[in-house]
Protein backbone atom coordinates (compact mmCIF):
# COMPACT_ATOMS: atom_id res chain seq x y z
CA UNK A 1 0.00 0.00 0.00
CA UNK A 2 1.19 3.58 -0.90
CA UNK A 3 1.89 6.52 1.19
CA UNK A 4 -0.45 9.60 0.96
CA UNK A 5 1.34 12.36 -0.27
CA UNK A 6 -0.27 15.61 -0.40
CA UNK A 7 1.61 17.98 -2.59
CA UNK A 8 1.34 22.22 -1.70
CA UNK A 9 -2.67 21.85 -1.92
CA UNK A 10 -5.04 24.99 -1.48
CA UNK A 11 -8.28 25.64 -1.20
CA UNK A 12 -10.51 28.48 -0.86
CA UNK A 13 -14.36 28.31 -0.04
CA UNK A 14 -15.31 31.78 -1.45
CA UNK A 15 -13.35 34.57 0.34
CA UNK A 16 -12.28 32.30 2.81
CA UNK A 17 -8.43 30.77 1.92
CA UNK A 18 -8.67 27.57 3.93
CA UNK A 19 -5.57 25.74 3.28
CA UNK A 20 -2.35 27.40 1.18
CA UNK A 21 0.39 25.61 -0.40
CA UNK A 22 0.28 22.79 2.66
CA UNK A 23 2.38 19.76 2.10
CA UNK A 24 2.70 16.44 4.32
CA UNK A 25 3.31 12.49 3.59
CA UNK A 26 1.08 10.13 5.80
CA UNK A 27 2.88 6.72 5.78
CA UNK A 28 0.99 3.70 5.18
CA UNK A 29 1.09 1.52 8.18
CA UNK A 30 1.18 4.41 10.45
CA UNK A 31 -1.16 6.62 12.20
CA UNK A 32 -0.63 10.38 11.68
CA UNK A 33 -3.00 12.68 13.73
CA UNK A 34 -3.57 15.95 12.36
CA UNK A 35 -3.85 18.80 14.47
CA UNK A 36 -4.72 23.06 14.52
CA UNK A 37 -6.92 25.04 15.63
CA UNK A 38 -10.43 25.30 15.00
CA UNK A 39 -10.83 27.01 11.11
CA UNK A 40 -7.60 25.64 10.04
CA UNK A 41 -8.53 23.35 7.39
CA UNK A 42 -8.41 20.10 8.90
CA UNK A 43 -11.84 18.64 8.06
CA UNK A 44 -11.20 19.96 4.79
CA UNK A 45 -7.68 18.03 4.20
CA UNK A 46 -9.58 14.76 4.87
CA UNK A 47 -12.71 15.63 3.07
CA UNK A 48 -9.93 16.28 -0.27
CA UNK A 49 -8.18 12.93 0.66
CA UNK A 50 -11.70 11.29 0.31
CA UNK A 51 -11.93 13.02 -2.68
CA UNK A 52 -14.86 14.60 -1.39
CA UNK A 53 -13.78 18.36 -1.96
CA UNK A 54 -10.77 19.04 -4.53
CA UNK A 55 -8.28 21.15 -4.47
CA UNK A 56 -7.66 24.58 -6.25
CA UNK A 57 -4.10 23.70 -7.11
CA UNK A 58 -1.80 21.05 -6.10
CA UNK A 59 -2.45 17.20 -5.93
CA UNK A 60 -2.75 14.42 -3.65
CA UNK A 61 -1.41 10.61 -5.05
CA UNK A 62 -2.06 7.00 -3.56
CA UNK A 63 -5.82 8.37 -1.88
CA UNK A 64 -7.23 5.65 -4.86
CA UNK A 65 -8.88 2.66 -2.89
CA UNK A 66 -11.53 2.59 -0.68
CA UNK A 67 -11.39 4.44 2.78
CA UNK A 68 -12.89 3.60 5.99
CA UNK A 69 -13.76 6.92 7.53
CA UNK A 70 -15.31 8.02 10.65
CA UNK A 71 -17.21 11.45 9.91
CA UNK A 72 -17.59 14.63 12.37
CA UNK A 73 -21.20 14.00 12.79
CA UNK A 74 -22.07 9.87 12.91
CA UNK A 75 -23.83 9.85 9.66
CA UNK A 76 -25.70 6.67 10.95
CA UNK A 77 -29.57 5.95 9.65
CA UNK A 78 -31.44 6.66 12.64
CA UNK A 79 -34.51 4.04 12.30
CA UNK A 80 -32.52 0.74 11.96
CA UNK A 81 -30.26 -1.06 14.48
CA UNK A 82 -26.73 -0.83 15.01
CA UNK A 83 -26.53 -4.21 13.47
CA UNK A 84 -28.09 -2.75 9.86
CA UNK A 85 -25.71 0.43 10.47
CA UNK A 86 -22.71 -1.47 10.91
CA UNK A 87 -23.22 -4.43 8.42
CA UNK A 88 -24.93 -2.24 5.66
CA UNK A 89 -20.99 -1.65 4.47
CA UNK A 90 -20.60 -5.34 3.87
CA UNK A 91 -21.10 -7.16 0.93
CA UNK A 92 -22.95 -10.84 2.20
CA UNK A 93 -24.78 -12.65 5.03
CA UNK A 94 -21.29 -14.36 6.48
CA UNK A 95 -20.23 -10.25 6.73
CA UNK A 96 -23.11 -9.50 8.75
CA UNK A 97 -21.75 -12.08 11.99
CA UNK A 98 -18.39 -9.66 11.91
CA UNK A 99 -20.91 -6.71 11.93
CA UNK A 100 -22.05 -8.06 15.19
CA UNK A 101 -18.82 -9.25 16.28
CA UNK A 102 -17.22 -5.83 16.09
CA UNK A 103 -20.40 -3.97 17.82
CA UNK A 104 -19.41 -6.59 20.87
CA UNK A 105 -15.92 -5.76 20.75
CA UNK A 106 -16.98 -2.17 21.07
CA UNK A 107 -18.96 -3.07 24.25
CA UNK A 108 -22.33 -2.98 22.45
CA UNK A 109 -23.21 -6.49 23.09
CA UNK A 110 -26.87 -5.63 24.63
CA UNK A 111 -27.83 -2.83 21.61
CA UNK A 112 -26.31 -4.48 18.81
CA UNK A 113 -30.49 -4.73 17.95
CA UNK A 114 -31.52 -1.71 19.13
CA UNK A 115 -32.57 1.30 16.85
CA UNK A 116 -30.01 3.85 16.62
CA UNK A 117 -31.96 6.33 17.35
CA UNK A 118 -32.53 5.06 20.64
CA UNK A 119 -28.96 5.19 21.99
CA UNK A 120 -27.06 7.46 23.66
CA UNK A 121 -24.27 10.22 21.73
CA UNK A 122 -21.83 7.86 23.11
CA UNK A 123 -23.50 4.83 21.74
CA UNK A 124 -24.08 6.35 18.65
CA UNK A 125 -20.37 7.19 17.76
CA UNK A 126 -18.82 3.42 18.66
CA UNK A 127 -21.65 2.54 15.77
CA UNK A 128 -19.88 4.88 13.42
CA UNK A 129 -16.88 3.97 14.70
CA UNK A 130 -17.64 -0.19 14.19
CA UNK A 131 -18.72 0.63 10.85
CA UNK A 132 -15.61 2.07 9.70
CA UNK A 133 -13.75 -0.88 11.18
CA UNK A 134 -15.48 -3.35 9.53
CA UNK A 135 -15.61 -1.77 5.96
CA UNK A 136 -12.33 -3.33 3.99
CA UNK A 137 -11.13 0.36 3.37
CA UNK A 138 -6.98 0.71 2.55
CA UNK A 139 -6.96 3.77 5.02
CA UNK A 140 -8.63 4.73 8.45
CA UNK A 141 -9.79 8.51 8.12
CA UNK A 142 -11.09 9.81 11.27
CA UNK A 143 -12.70 13.24 11.99
CA UNK A 144 -12.53 13.41 16.00
CA UNK A 145 -13.78 10.44 16.57
CA UNK A 146 -14.04 10.32 20.49
CA UNK A 147 -16.18 12.79 20.90
CA UNK A 148 -18.69 11.96 23.47
CA UNK A 149 -16.84 8.92 24.83
CA UNK A 150 -15.55 8.73 28.38
CA UNK A 151 -12.22 7.79 29.39
CA UNK A 152 -12.56 3.88 29.83
CA UNK A 153 -14.40 3.31 26.85
CA UNK A 154 -11.90 6.20 24.41
CA UNK A 155 -9.14 3.59 25.70
CA UNK A 156 -11.05 0.26 25.31
CA UNK A 157 -12.17 2.07 21.39
CA UNK A 158 -8.64 3.00 20.43
CA UNK A 159 -7.12 -0.99 21.39
CA UNK A 160 -9.52 -2.10 18.72
CA UNK A 161 -8.99 0.58 16.21
CA UNK A 162 -5.48 -0.48 16.66
CA UNK A 163 -5.97 -4.15 16.38
CA UNK A 164 -7.87 -4.11 13.13
CA UNK A 165 -6.14 -1.18 11.14
CA UNK A 166 -2.55 0.77 11.30
CA UNK A 167 -3.01 2.90 8.32
CA UNK A 168 -4.75 5.68 9.77
CA UNK A 169 -5.11 9.32 9.67
CA UNK A 170 -6.97 11.24 12.53
CA UNK A 171 -8.38 14.30 13.23
CA UNK A 172 -7.69 15.73 16.91
CA UNK A 173 -7.77 18.37 18.92
CA UNK A 174 -5.94 15.99 21.97
CA UNK A 175 -2.20 15.44 22.28
CA UNK A 176 -3.08 13.01 24.65
CA UNK A 177 -5.24 10.94 22.02
CA UNK A 178 -2.59 11.45 20.02
CA UNK A 179 -0.25 9.77 22.41
CA UNK A 180 -2.79 6.80 22.63
CA UNK A 181 -3.00 6.41 19.30
CA UNK A 182 1.11 5.90 19.29
CA UNK A 183 0.80 9.01 16.12
CA UNK A 184 2.89 11.22 14.66
CA UNK A 185 1.58 14.38 14.19
CA UNK A 186 1.18 16.93 11.22
CA UNK A 187 -0.10 20.60 12.79
CA UNK A 188 -1.93 22.56 10.44
CA UNK B 1 -61.35 14.74 27.24
CA UNK B 2 -59.17 12.36 24.94
CA UNK B 3 -59.01 13.55 21.15
CA UNK B 4 -61.28 10.70 20.07
CA UNK B 5 -63.87 12.02 22.35
CA UNK B 6 -63.28 15.84 20.61
CA UNK B 7 -63.48 14.44 17.29
CA UNK B 8 -66.80 12.61 18.05
CA UNK B 9 -68.43 15.63 19.64
CA UNK B 10 -67.52 17.62 16.58
CA UNK B 11 -69.36 15.03 14.21
CA UNK B 12 -72.53 15.20 16.47
CA UNK B 13 -72.59 19.19 16.28
CA UNK B 14 -72.20 18.97 12.74
CA UNK B 15 -74.83 17.07 12.54
CA UNK B 16 -77.52 18.98 15.06
CA UNK B 17 -76.84 21.88 13.14
CA UNK B 18 -77.56 19.71 9.53
CA UNK B 19 -80.82 18.52 11.23
CA UNK B 20 -81.92 22.25 12.66
CA UNK B 21 -81.05 23.40 9.30
CA UNK B 22 -82.84 20.74 7.80
CA UNK B 23 -86.07 21.47 9.73
CA UNK B 24 -86.22 25.04 9.52
CA UNK B 25 -85.84 24.49 5.79
CA UNK B 26 -88.62 21.86 5.91
CA UNK B 27 -88.31 21.39 2.34
CA UNK B 28 -86.91 17.51 1.51
CA UNK B 29 -86.04 18.61 -2.02
CA UNK B 30 -83.53 21.29 -0.89
CA UNK B 31 -81.75 19.88 2.60
CA UNK B 32 -82.75 16.50 3.61
CA UNK B 33 -81.91 15.83 7.06
CA UNK B 34 -79.38 13.20 8.49
CA UNK B 35 -82.38 11.16 9.90
CA UNK B 36 -83.90 11.19 6.54
CA UNK B 37 -80.76 10.09 5.12
CA UNK B 38 -80.37 7.89 8.15
CA UNK B 39 -82.86 5.80 7.08
CA UNK B 40 -82.37 6.11 3.67
CA UNK B 41 -79.24 4.30 4.23
CA UNK B 42 -80.69 1.50 5.76
CA UNK B 43 -82.97 0.91 2.90
CA UNK B 44 -80.35 1.35 -0.01
CA UNK B 45 -77.69 -1.32 1.01
CA UNK B 46 -80.72 -3.84 0.74
CA UNK B 47 -81.07 -2.94 -3.32
CA UNK B 48 -79.17 -4.60 -5.85
CA UNK B 49 -77.26 -2.43 -7.36
CA UNK B 50 -75.79 -1.00 -3.94
CA UNK B 51 -72.89 -3.11 -3.55
CA UNK B 52 -72.21 -3.72 -7.36
CA UNK B 53 -71.85 0.40 -7.53
CA UNK B 54 -69.55 0.25 -5.09
CA UNK B 55 -67.00 -2.06 -6.04
CA UNK B 56 -67.34 -0.75 -9.56
CA UNK B 57 -66.35 2.44 -8.42
CA UNK B 58 -63.98 1.35 -5.64
CA UNK B 59 -62.06 -0.95 -8.55
CA UNK B 60 -61.76 2.19 -10.84
CA UNK B 61 -60.78 4.63 -8.50
CA UNK B 62 -58.76 2.21 -6.90
CA UNK B 63 -57.03 0.85 -9.99
CA UNK B 64 -56.35 4.52 -11.18
CA UNK B 65 -54.82 5.37 -7.77
CA UNK B 66 -52.45 2.28 -7.61
CA UNK B 67 -51.19 3.05 -11.23
CA UNK B 68 -50.38 6.79 -10.58
CA UNK B 69 -49.02 5.75 -6.99
CA UNK B 70 -46.47 3.07 -8.89
CA UNK B 71 -45.83 5.16 -11.60
CA UNK B 72 -45.54 8.76 -9.59
CA UNK B 73 -42.74 7.01 -7.13
CA UNK B 74 -40.66 5.48 -10.44
CA UNK B 75 -40.88 9.12 -12.08
CA UNK B 76 -40.20 10.65 -8.92
CA UNK B 77 -36.78 8.25 -8.28
CA UNK B 78 -35.65 8.61 -11.74
CA UNK B 79 -36.10 12.20 -11.55
CA UNK B 80 -34.44 12.58 -8.15
CA UNK B 81 -31.52 10.43 -10.07
CA UNK B 82 -31.26 12.43 -13.29
CA UNK B 83 -31.92 16.22 -13.48
CA UNK B 84 -32.96 15.83 -16.98
CA UNK B 85 -35.66 13.62 -16.53
CA UNK B 86 -37.43 16.32 -13.83
CA UNK B 87 -36.79 18.70 -16.23
CA UNK B 88 -38.72 16.54 -18.77
CA UNK B 89 -41.17 15.98 -16.74
CA UNK B 90 -41.39 19.24 -15.31
CA UNK B 91 -44.60 20.59 -18.26
CA UNK B 92 -46.08 17.63 -18.04
CA UNK B 93 -46.76 17.99 -14.11
CA UNK B 94 -47.84 21.16 -14.14
CA UNK B 95 -50.28 20.83 -17.35
CA UNK B 96 -51.99 18.04 -14.82
CA UNK B 97 -51.74 20.17 -12.05
CA UNK B 98 -53.26 23.20 -13.44
CA UNK B 99 -55.57 21.85 -16.44
CA UNK B 100 -59.26 21.75 -14.48
CA UNK B 101 -60.39 18.57 -14.40
CA UNK B 102 -63.63 18.59 -15.91
CA UNK B 103 -61.91 19.87 -19.14
CA UNK B 104 -59.74 16.25 -18.72
CA UNK B 105 -62.77 14.60 -18.46
CA UNK B 106 -64.59 15.42 -21.83
CA UNK B 107 -61.34 15.00 -23.22
CA UNK B 108 -61.09 11.03 -22.21
CA UNK B 109 -64.60 10.93 -22.46
CA UNK B 110 -63.81 11.23 -26.61
CA UNK B 111 -61.03 8.56 -26.31
CA UNK B 112 -62.23 6.14 -23.62
CA UNK B 113 -65.24 4.26 -22.88
CA UNK B 114 -66.99 6.00 -20.07
CA UNK B 115 -66.17 2.97 -18.05
CA UNK B 116 -62.62 3.32 -18.01
CA UNK B 117 -62.73 7.14 -17.43
CA UNK B 118 -62.64 7.10 -13.86
CA UNK B 119 -59.68 5.09 -13.71
CA UNK B 120 -57.93 7.86 -16.14
CA UNK B 121 -59.03 10.34 -14.02
CA UNK B 122 -58.58 9.26 -10.74
CA UNK B 123 -54.62 8.28 -12.28
CA UNK B 124 -54.30 11.52 -13.34
CA UNK B 125 -55.20 13.86 -10.14
CA UNK B 126 -52.97 11.18 -8.22
CA UNK B 127 -50.00 11.15 -10.75
CA UNK B 128 -48.67 15.11 -10.07
CA UNK B 129 -49.14 14.48 -5.98
CA UNK B 130 -47.26 11.46 -5.51
CA UNK B 131 -44.45 12.44 -7.71
CA UNK B 132 -44.17 15.99 -6.58
CA UNK B 133 -44.13 15.02 -2.64
CA UNK B 134 -41.80 11.98 -3.59
CA UNK B 135 -39.58 14.42 -5.23
CA UNK B 136 -39.46 16.87 -3.02
CA UNK B 137 -38.33 14.44 -0.16
CA UNK B 138 -35.77 13.03 -2.47
CA UNK B 139 -34.41 16.95 -2.50
CA UNK B 140 -34.10 16.94 1.12
CA UNK B 141 -32.10 14.37 1.53
CA UNK B 142 -29.31 15.28 3.94
CA UNK B 143 -25.85 15.72 1.48
CA UNK B 144 -23.74 13.78 4.32
CA UNK B 145 -25.48 10.85 4.13
CA UNK B 146 -25.16 10.56 0.49
CA UNK B 147 -21.57 11.26 1.14
CA UNK B 148 -21.48 8.77 3.68
CA UNK B 149 -22.65 5.89 1.02
CA UNK B 150 -20.46 7.51 -1.85
CA UNK B 151 -17.48 7.22 0.33
CA UNK B 152 -18.75 3.56 1.64
CA UNK B 153 -19.41 2.78 -2.09
CA UNK B 154 -23.08 1.58 -1.51
CA UNK B 155 -25.02 -0.21 -3.58
CA UNK B 156 -27.59 1.68 -5.34
CA UNK B 157 -30.41 -0.57 -4.01
CA UNK B 158 -28.94 -0.16 -0.75
CA UNK B 159 -28.39 3.39 -0.62
CA UNK B 160 -32.44 3.78 -1.39
CA UNK B 161 -33.34 1.61 1.08
CA UNK B 162 -31.94 3.17 4.26
CA UNK B 163 -31.49 6.60 3.14
CA UNK B 164 -33.82 7.61 0.89
CA UNK B 165 -36.77 5.81 1.56
CA UNK B 166 -36.55 6.94 5.31
CA UNK B 167 -36.11 10.28 3.97
CA UNK B 168 -39.26 10.17 1.36
CA UNK B 169 -41.06 8.84 4.33
CA UNK B 170 -43.01 11.97 5.61
CA UNK B 171 -43.55 13.32 2.14
CA UNK B 172 -44.81 9.84 0.64
CA UNK B 173 -47.00 9.67 3.67
CA UNK B 174 -48.42 13.21 3.21
CA UNK B 175 -48.67 12.89 -0.76
CA UNK B 176 -51.04 9.61 -0.14
CA UNK B 177 -53.70 10.97 2.08
CA UNK B 178 -53.88 13.77 0.31
CA UNK B 179 -54.26 11.90 -2.80
CA UNK B 180 -56.25 9.29 -2.07
CA UNK B 181 -59.03 12.36 -0.99
CA UNK B 182 -58.73 14.01 -4.61
CA UNK B 183 -58.71 10.20 -6.14
CA UNK B 184 -61.98 9.94 -4.93
CA UNK B 185 -63.58 13.01 -5.62
CA UNK B 186 -62.33 13.21 -9.46
CA UNK B 187 -63.18 9.80 -10.28
CA UNK B 188 -66.48 10.05 -9.26
CA UNK B 189 -66.50 13.81 -10.84
CA UNK B 190 -65.98 11.71 -13.63
CA UNK B 191 -68.59 8.84 -13.52
CA UNK B 192 -71.16 11.68 -12.87
CA UNK B 193 -70.16 13.46 -16.13
CA UNK B 194 -69.54 9.98 -18.30
CA UNK B 195 -72.45 8.07 -16.59
CA UNK B 196 -70.99 4.83 -16.74
CA UNK B 197 -73.78 1.89 -16.09
CA UNK B 198 -73.85 1.16 -12.38
CA UNK B 199 -71.73 3.44 -11.11
CA UNK B 200 -71.90 5.80 -7.98
CA UNK B 201 -71.83 8.10 -10.54
CA UNK B 202 -74.63 6.85 -12.18
CA UNK B 203 -76.59 6.81 -8.69
CA UNK B 204 -75.77 10.24 -8.14
CA UNK B 205 -76.73 11.41 -11.57
CA UNK B 206 -80.01 9.62 -11.44
CA UNK B 207 -80.96 11.37 -7.93
CA UNK B 208 -80.17 14.82 -9.69
CA UNK B 209 -82.77 13.93 -12.21
CA UNK B 210 -85.06 13.04 -10.29
CA UNK B 211 -84.32 15.70 -7.06
CA UNK B 212 -83.79 12.71 -4.88
CA UNK B 213 -81.63 14.98 -2.37
CA UNK B 214 -82.10 12.12 0.13
CA UNK B 215 -80.50 9.17 -2.05
CA UNK B 216 -77.85 12.46 -3.37
CA UNK B 217 -76.94 12.58 0.53
CA UNK B 218 -77.15 9.15 0.93
CA UNK B 219 -74.96 7.86 -1.44
CA UNK B 220 -72.33 10.92 -0.90
CA UNK B 221 -72.29 9.41 2.90
CA UNK B 222 -71.30 6.08 1.32
CA UNK B 223 -68.80 7.75 -1.28
CA UNK B 224 -67.10 9.40 2.06
CA UNK B 225 -67.20 6.30 4.24
CA UNK B 226 -65.98 4.22 1.70
CA UNK B 227 -62.82 6.57 0.58
CA UNK B 228 -62.03 7.38 4.51
CA UNK B 229 -62.10 3.33 4.67
CA UNK B 230 -59.77 3.36 1.66
CA UNK B 231 -57.50 5.94 2.85
CA UNK B 232 -57.09 4.05 6.37
CA UNK B 233 -56.39 0.82 4.50
CA UNK B 234 -53.75 2.40 2.37
CA UNK B 235 -52.04 4.39 5.10
CA UNK B 236 -51.83 0.91 7.02
CA UNK B 237 -50.13 -0.85 4.74
CA UNK B 238 -48.01 1.50 3.96
CA UNK B 239 -47.02 2.27 7.29
CA UNK B 240 -46.64 -2.28 7.25
CA UNK B 241 -44.22 -1.81 4.79
CA UNK B 242 -42.27 1.05 5.99
CA UNK B 243 -42.18 -1.04 9.49
CA UNK B 244 -40.75 -4.13 7.33
CA UNK B 245 -38.42 -2.94 5.33
CA UNK B 246 -36.88 0.91 6.55
CA UNK B 247 -36.24 -0.64 10.61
Amino acid sequence: MKDIAVNGISKSFGEKRVLENFSAVFPAGKTTCIMGESGSGKTTLLRMILGLEHPDQGSIEGNAGPMSVVFQEDRLCEGFSSAVNVGMVLNDKEDKKSAEKMLEEMGMKDDINTPVSQLSGGMKRRVAIARALVFHGEWLIMDEPFKGLDEDTRAKVIDVIKNNYDSVIMVTHSIDEAKLMNAQIVEL
Amino acid sequence: MSRTAKKIIAVVLLLAVWQAAAMLLDQKVLLASPVQVFIRLFTLWKEPEFVSAIVFSLLRIAGGFLLAFITGNILAVLAGKHEWIEILLSPVMITIKTVPVASFIIIALVWLSSRRLSIFISFLMVLPVIYNNVLKGIRCIDVKMNEMAEVYRLPWGRKFRYIWLPAIKPYLFSGTSIALGMAWKAGIAAEVIGIPEGSIGEMLFNAKIYLNTTDLFAWTVIIVAVSVLCEKAVMWLLEKAYERYCS
